[in-house]
């Protein structure tokens, strides 16, 4: 196996009037090729940046990195040749069919026009956008066309494929087909690299990711071990805001409660064996006269990672 | 250097096939022009005052012709700024095509558009009584294609640069008003007050009116044609210059 992306301490730092933003502050990262590597992570966590610094869109600030087998610095011209890029906001050109945008594409990476027609071909099929790629762009649904992007992205076979948000402001129905197409290209070979907001979408599809967080990686490992880090159960009680210090008061001496985090109207205990330890609780909240509104008891999920590494819901934040 | 002329082919012909998809900017710059020639050009006839009897549609017809060019070019660049908002910039960009040839591809479209659309201008001013040197004709078209280069390249670094529509409307009004009314566009600077005649001597649209009308009048030997045609070039060339440097750092 060898490495499709390394990066080390990768900055990138803008300037924005007197003020200087760290956008993204040092990020170390390892992709094997045949990956599908995640970037989980709220809206302004540099996960972003980091792709576009990737994708040779944006000098980074410091740091160095490998991309497809090429130093970004010196050899861009060569990432270029070998990655697919699809930005957050696409890129067809909406007044053209999708048919001669992904013809354009091809010859951009210097495909002659026979070659380029029938690797557009291919993808139509490929992809099932036989029934629209005839049509101009701008008439499309949302899902149809995040297919052509991706498509565009896929046209000249890339080793390597950067997607921004794939499935941002997709239906559900339109993200699972996306999702199985991701799935697809990787089987096929295609080293994907994503950055998502999705919880689910991060756990569903990725083999490893990273949980971005202010320009950093805050954890990074497979969806299961990262919520083995965790460990344990987490109860979840609904109280009125005002008494959540009170509640916090009742448990924060007791032998099975290892962290205790407050929501907005709720108190978030991380327990061993959540079934055996929830009736001691509700007894406890009884004797204190303290009124419990809702109560859930769930397994660890990204969520519960991501707010265990940065205080914050990832919910909330994104 | 054949890679980068058949990238340019490549992006020209594909600019090209969205602008005859739906010609409507070329046409809706042509209906300002018209206008004038049909509302305005007739009333220089009798103006008197440095515009002979007769010559009223000699005079103006390379001025309009001018003020054509700036004008429709100064908007080329709102092409970029969409193409920032839908990603097509970022998407090219992301590809191995030179830089120069995405620009040189909208360019060459916008120019061969601009002197289509003076073709149709000056066929109605012929119709109208414009009597024009052959020679000097041609030449008027060559710098009319240089105006529309320099202003085009200009409008598409000013996008790349402001990235938002606001600033680069705004932009554009400041200095594209006060360049056309100091340019003896509409009437000869010969009428104007020593200190605006002055004012605009240092505007190369000026150089480039004055210079019109010799060429329509047949003294293109004349110093004012060489200053507009030296003018223009070096201003081409410095524009060209600063938007493929922003082409290849801008990031959206």
């Amino acid at each position: 196996m060898s490495l499709m992306i390394e990066t080390k301490a990768l900055t990138k730092t803008f300037k924005s009037g007197k003020q200087t933003v760290e956008a993204v502050r040092g990020v170390e990262l390892s992709v094997q090729q045949g990956e599908i590597y995640g970037f989980l992570g709220p809206n302004g966590a540099g996960k972003s940046t980091t792709m576009r610094m990737l994708a040779t869109l944006l000098p980074p600030s410091g740091g160095t990195a490998r991309v497809a087998g090429h130093d970004l610095g010196r050899e861009p011209a060569l990432v270029r040749k070998n990655i697919g890029y699809v930005a957050q906001a696409g890129g067809s050109e909406p007044v053209m069919t999708g048919r001669e945008n992904l013809i354009l594409q091809g010859r951009l990476f210097g495909m002659d026009k026979a070659t380029a027609a029938k690797r557009a071909a291919e993808l139509t099929d490929a992809l099932e956008m036989g029934s629209f790629i005839d049509r101009t762009v701008k008439t499309y649904s949302g899902g149809q066309r995040r297919r052509m992007d991706l498509a565009l992205g896929m046209i000249h076979r890339p080793a390597l494929l950067f997607l921004d948000e794939p499935t941002t402001g997709l239906d559900p129905q339109s993200r699972y087909h996306l999702w199985d197409e991701i799935r697809k290209l990787h089987a096929a070979g295609t080293t994907v690299f994503l950055t998502t907001h999705y919880l689910d979408e991060a756990d569903a599809l990725c083999h490893r990711l990273a949980i971005m967080d202010h320009g950093k990686i805050v954890s990074e490992g497979t969806p299961a071990s990262l919520k083995q880090q965790v460990a344990g159960d987490v109860i979840t009680l609904g109280m009125s805001g005002e008494l959540l210090m009170k509640g916090e008061t009742v448990l924060r001496n007791q032998p099975f409660v290892r962290e205790i985090h407050h929501r907005d109207d709720a108190l978030q205990i991380y327990v061993e064996r959540g079934e055996e330890v929830l009736p001691n609780i509700m007894r406890l909240f009884d004797s204190a006269a303290l009124p419990i509104q809702t109560v859930a008891l769930a397994r660890p999920s990204l969520d519960d990672v991501f707010m265990r590494m940065t205080g914050r819901s990832l919910r909330e934040s994104a | 250097m054949s890679q980068i002329l058949k990238e340019t082919r490549l992006m020209f012909n594909w600019n090209m096939r969205m602008t005859l998809r739906n010609p409507v900017w070329p046409i809706f710059g042509l209906i300002q022009p018209i206008l004038y020639l049909l509302l305005f050009a007739p009333l220089l006839d009798n103006l008197g005052n440095g515009i002979p009897k007769g010559e009223g549609l000699n005079v103006f017809t390379p001025g309009l012709l001018v003020m054509m060019g700036m004008f429709n070019a100064a908007f080329a660049g709102i092409y970029i700024l969409e193409s920032l908002q839908n990603g097509v910039l970022e998407r090219m960009r992301v590809t191995p095509i030179s830089r120069t040839a995405l620009l040189l591809g909208l360019l060459l479209r916008d120019v061969l558009v601009f002197l289509f659309e003076c073709a149709i201008l000056i066929a109605g001013a012929l119709l109208l009584g414009l009597d024009p040197d052959p020679f000097g004709l041609v030449l008027l078209f060559a710098m009319l294609a240089l105006i529309n280069l320099t202003i085009g390249t200009l409008s598409y670094g000013l996008a790349l640069a402001v990235r938002n529509q606001d600033a680069f409307f705004q932009t554009i009004q400041f200095f594209v008003v006060p360049l056309q009314l100091l340019s003896g566009i509409l009437l000869p600077m010969s009428l104007a007050p020593r200190i605006l005649r002055n004012i605009s001597e240092a505007n190369p649209f000026t150089h480039a009116v004055e210079a019109g009308r010799y060429m329509v009048a047949g003294n293109s030997g004349d110093s004012e044609v060489f200053l507009a045609f030296g003018l223009f070039i070096v201003l081409t060339l410095l524009a060209f210059n600063w938007v493929r440097g922003s082409l290849h750092k801008a990031a959206a």
